[in-house]
């Protein structure tokens, strides 16, 4: 279960933030709310990428509020920039298990197994540059599921990942989302404007209101 | 089926910008050319090359390759450890002096070298202090080493310049995921910064090769003799004291190929002209969100100190060296203000002038590189009309403008034009540098946009351009007025009376053994170099659009 307890956040000029919920283990929770109401500082800060004034982050009780960006149990999905261009396809995902890419055989067949499992087998040579938004998503999730698998890494945060994908390619990558937290036990996060997200997607559906989120 | 990336670039004609930059650059070379054919013409055709061709050349090109490689080894520690420490106190103070020792005058800063390393330089002084004076006879500046030192002082700040746009331009959203996977500062530096990096080291070492390569008053000043020499040297020794314009010409043509070889060898190593690479937010998380370790620091530590020991302590010594000098007489001595408004008025006129020029050369350019198929024959002759005045010696211009005007009367009469045009094309190619990245990104992202909604020619100048380019203008215009401001080249020839400039003072002042006026003179040069360069930089933030700080 991830518990979100009196969390506040103050931008440097900017507006305040608080957050108090709670998700649990095996749901997919698409987060909804107009825009600048604080969807993606809930995820930035449930990631590490912004440290919280104040409150608490527990996951399967474990308090991870100080842990450092790199240590928490989770994988995020930006919606774009989540692939290093210079790299191939392959490496990337192998990033996801060791930043120094020193890849053990035991490494490998799991970056083949995730890669056969989002169908990008035949990407693994080639530069996300070269390929479509919808591969390169699929390329990032399967980053995600390998560090889900080694690592336990089993909180999956999705920051608008969808957005610029046309309609059926997002159909194609909202059902990989599913099949992944059904079939490994994830738990998804997914910031989301589009309704159809949350009627295809979500196990639940949470809107951010200005009155309970600005200070 | 899942919708295609493209490759972030324009369709070929996206961008209409088709012929006034090769104009101006074919137009750049012919002047060139013109002014080697004079020399020629004067001195009844091309004549023998020198017996030590062979030896200058092995000279000029070793040099060159050792200050090049050098600086680049510092060049990309201290542009990656300034980016990584964007958030310190001082960073942006480190920044602006390493932009102020890119312009400084050579012989200010040959000056402040020689406070270090020269015969009671501190270096000398200290040694002797701990180890008496016998130890330390053989410390020397002059010779391989003390080029190769001096060439570093400049080229390193501008390497650094070069990278750090780059470095700034790794979107915020890759940082994310760096931090995100844990990367340590090796692999970021290896997965994110010299990747970015690696797109201007060639261009950059060209440069800076070119630069060392027909360097003159460094190699003059502290090259130790004819052991250590460069093209330029040979060709200044020619005109000036052997009056052999037949040799001049030859070796001007020597050089003239060389450097165009390194150009077109750049051009053909370049995979694609294509600018694929800088889209995207190009701003660091608010304060570094990685743990420095205490082996990091230490290194940023020693970059910083490296920093300090090869260009701000030669500063820091030309203002010692000019507060301990006579400023008094300095200042009233006769014609000062006269000579000060002259040099400030050259360098304003030559500014503007290599404001407009670079800002064609480069939209040319940009627009050029953006394309889906870029002609290389077009980037080729846009490299070779920069790199003009890498490539033609000042004296050689200057000679020949010398020799051409004196058929429309007293040829110093166009002194203040000739400098004018010599020192605007010294400054081209730092202009156009500075430019191109900056344009390349404006056509990425506002091309089709313009393009769909019909805005073109002057009114897109004027409502997208300009306004996005308002601090690359400001510190262009700071960047060349710094840069004429402080030049010892085609003045040497044209100075009279009537016609001086604070750089032509205070070489008089050094050759005539008033070494505390020149000190003092050598300061002032400092400070207005460096007020000039400020000036352009304020400008660029104070006028224009500012609200952008993304394409």
């Amino acid at each position: 279960m991830l518990e979100i307890s009196n969390l506040t956040y103050q931008y440097p000029d900017g507006p305040r933030f608080y957050f108090d919920h709670a998700v649990d283990a095996g749901e997919i929770l698409v987060i909804q709310g107009a825009s600048g109401i604080g969807k993606s500082t809930l995820l930035h800060l449930i990631a590490g990428l912004l440290d919280a004034d104040g409150g608490t982050i527990r996951w399967q009780g474990e308090d991870i509020t100080h842990t450092a960006a790199s240590a928490r149990p989770l994988s995020i999905l930006f919606q774009d920039h989540n692939l290093f261009d210079h790299l191939d396809c392959r490496t990337n995902i192998a990033l996801g298990l060791d930043p120094k890419l020193k890849l053990s055989a035991e490494d490998n067949a799991r970056i083949d197994h995730a890669m056969e499992k989002l169908g990008v087998s035949h990407l693994a040579g080639r530069y996300p540059d070269a390929i479509s938004g919808g591969q390169k998503q699929r390329i990032a999730l399967a980053r995600a599921l390998v560090r889900s698998q080694v690592q336990g890494r089993s909180l999956l945060l999705l920051d608008e990942p969808f957005s610029a994908l046309d309609p059926e390619t997002r159909k194609d990558s909202t059902d990989l989302v599913r099949m992944l937290v059904r079939d490994h036990g994830l738990t998804a996060l997914v910031v989301s404007h589009d309704d159809l997200d949350a009627e295809t997607l979500a196990t639940r559906v949470f809107t951010l209101s200005a009155e309970a989120t600005r200070l | 089926m899942a919708q295609r990336s493209q490759p972030v670039t324009l369709p070929p004609r996206s961008v209409k910008w088709p012929g006034t930059g090769p104009l101006v650059a074919l137009m750049l070379l012919a002047l060139g050319l013109l002014a080697i054919a004079t020399l020629a013409w004067m001195g009844g055709g091309l004549g023998a090359l020198p017996n030590r061709t062979a030896t200058i050349l092995e000279s000029a090109i070793t040099q060159a390759m050792l200050s090049t490689f050098f600086s680049a080894l510092v060049a990309v520690p201290v542009a990656v450890t300034l980016n990584r420490r964007r958030q310190w106190r001082f960073s942006r103070m480190v920044r602006f002096i390493l932009a102020g020792a890119m312009v400084i005058p050579t012989t200010v800063a040959a000056t402040g070298l020689l406070e270090i390393w020269g015969r009671n330089g501190i270096i000398t002084l200290i040694c002797t202090a701990i180890a008496g004076d016998t130890a330390c006879d053989g410390i020397s500046v002059y010779g391989l080493h003390g080029v190769v030192l001096a060439h570093m002082f400049f080229n390193v700040p501008l390497l650094v310049w070069i990278f750090m746009p780059l470095l700034e331009a790794i979107p915020a959203g890759q940082w994310r995921i760096a931090e995100h996977l844990g990367l340590d500062a090796r692999a970021r530096f290896r997965l994110l910064e010299f990747p970015a990096i690696r797109q201007g080291l060639a261009g950059g070492m060209v440069l800076v090769f070119l630069l060392c390569f027909t360097s003159f008053v460094l190699v003059l000043m502290l090259g130790g003799g004819p052991k250590v020499t460069t093209l330029e040297v040979e060709i200044y020794a020619a005109i000036r004291f052997a009056f052999d314009f037949k040799a001049a010409a030859s070796l001007s043509l020597i050089q003239f190929g060389c450097a165009a070889l390194v150009v077109a060898v750049m051009a053909a190593l370049r995979r694609s002209g294509r600018i694929t690479a800088v889209a995207g937010s190009a701003t660091l998380p608010r304060s570094p969100r990685w743990q420095a370790s205490l082996l990091l620091n230490i290194w940023d530590g020693a970059v910083f100190m490296l920093i300090a020991w090869l260009v701000v302590l030669p500063m820091v010594m030309v203002v010692v060296a000019g507060l301990d000098g006579d400023m008094v007489k300095a200042v009233t001595r006769d014609g000062f203000v006269s000579v000060s408004l002259t040099s400030i008025s050259v360098a304003v006129t030559s500014a503007v002038l290599t404001l407009i020029i670079a800002l064609i050369l480069a939209a040319s350019r940009a627009a050029e590189a953006v394309r889906l198929t870029p002609s290389r024959w077009r980037l080729i002759l846009l490299d070779a009309g920069v790199m003009l005045y890498l490539v033609i010696p000042s004296i050689v211009l200057g000679t020949a403008a010398f020799i051409l005007l004196r058929h429309y009367g007293d040829a110093f009469r166009f002194a203040f034009g000739v400098v004018v045009l010599a020192n605007t094309l010294l400054a081209l190619p730092l202009a156009t540098r500075l430019l191109e990245p900056r344009l390349s990104q404006i056509f990425l992202h506002h091309g089709r946009l313009a393009t769909a909604l019909g805005i073109s020619g002057w009114r897109r100048w004027r409502l997208l351009t300009l306004p996005a380019l308002n601090r690359e203008i400001g510190q262009v215009l700071g960047l060349a007025a710094a840069l004429s401001v402080g030049d010892l080249g085609v003045i040497a020839l044209f100075a009279s009376n009537d016609f001086r400039t604070l750089p032509w003072l205070l070489y008089q002042m050094a050759g005539s053994y008033r070494g505390d006026i020149a000190a003092a003179l050598a300061l002032i040069l400092l400070v207005l170099t460096l007020s000039l360069l400020m000036l352009g930089r304020i400008s660029g933030k104070l006028f224009g659009w500012r609200g952008r700080s993304h394409a």
